[in-house]
């Protein structure tokens, strides 16, 4: 590979590495884009779930009925906490990626890739998302189509 | 306050989301629980130093320190080291729920939390 092939090469992996970035910046706007509208939601459902307590005493079966649908919507309303730290994980593993590619005239050996996956695994806190990367990274015997967004353990309890 | 009136226990809960924190607020409100708010366990540490609270109900994964260090740092604390602490998290790794217990937590919820089911368990920790 001559110079100019090299020049080429780091130019595209500049390019490259901006794209990432700007995929990376997008997901940051679709964060903040939605912060006022669930802060709304969940404000209103946090009133509704107060407001059966009256209808529960002013009659019941219809107020029992809107307590359940309020317990409901309250465990629903919890997806965006979730749905946030996915986005957030793409997002650093972008912005990681981008950072990566920067050095585009810096050789990167395998220890250095393993690092980078390494650090790239441990952003993840959701079971699906260690599933879906054994699949897609690490070559596991596991299918993309097979991997089901939740956990299992989703709801559960324990006390120490 | 007026004589005979129940002291309303109060309850510190802990994550950087604020629907979350919205959740946990009404869940417990509407039980009668006053609840205080923090954003992270630097803001929850801050005001742990100056308030005691009954119990803490912390996320795991937060900017600046998360609630397994919290935890830690609450366990150090005279006036905490007794208090209830619940790490309440998407986090399901079993070597995280085990390092959440080295550190002093009294249990560990997945999230999303069933409103009842929080409640039970609070009012068994806190018996």
């Amino acid at each position: 590979m001559n110079a100019e092939n090299l020049s080429a090469g780091a130019t595209r992996k500049f390019q490259l590495s901006k794209l990432v970035q700007l995929a990376a910046g997008q997901l940051d706007i679709a964060i903040r884009a939605a912060d006022s509208d669930i802060d709304a939601l969940a404000q209103a459902v946090s009133r509704i779930a107060g407001l059966t307590d009256v209808a529960r005493r002013s009659c019941d079966g219809v107020g029992e009925e809107l307590r359940t649908y309020a317990q409901a919507a309250v465990v629903a309303m919890q997806f965006h906490d979730q749905l946030v730290q996915r986005i957030e994980h793409v997002r650093n593993v972008l912005a990681n990626a981008a950072t990566a590619l920067e050095k585009a005239n810096v050789a990167v050996d395998g220890i250095e890739a393993q690092e980078f996956i390494n650090q790239i695994c441990a952003l993840y806190s959701l079971e699906d998302e260690r599933i879906l990367f054994e699949a897609i990274v690490a070559g596991s015997d596991g299918h993309v189509r097979d991997v089901v967004g939740g956990d299992s353990r989703r709801g559960s309890i324990e006390l120490f | 306050m007026e004589q005979g009136q129940p002291v309303k226990k109060r309850i510190m809960t802990v994550d950087d989301s604020l629907s979350m924190r919205q959740m946990v607020r009404a869940t417990l409100e509407r039980a009668g629980y006053e609840v205080v708010e923090a954003s992270d366990g630097v803001d929850a540490l801050s005001y742990a130093r100056e308030h005691p609270v009954d119990l803490v109900i912390t996320d795991v994964n937060m900017p600046r320190m998360d609630g397994i260090s919290l935890v830690r740092a609450l366990r150090a604390l005279d006036a905490y080291r007794l208090t209830p602490i619940i790490l309440l998290t998407t986090e399901s790794r079993q070597e995280r729920k085990l390092e959440g217990k080295k550190a002093g937590a009294t249990g560990w919820m997945v999230k999303p939390f069933d409103p009842e089911q929080l409640l039970a368990t609070m009012t068994r920790v806190l018996q």
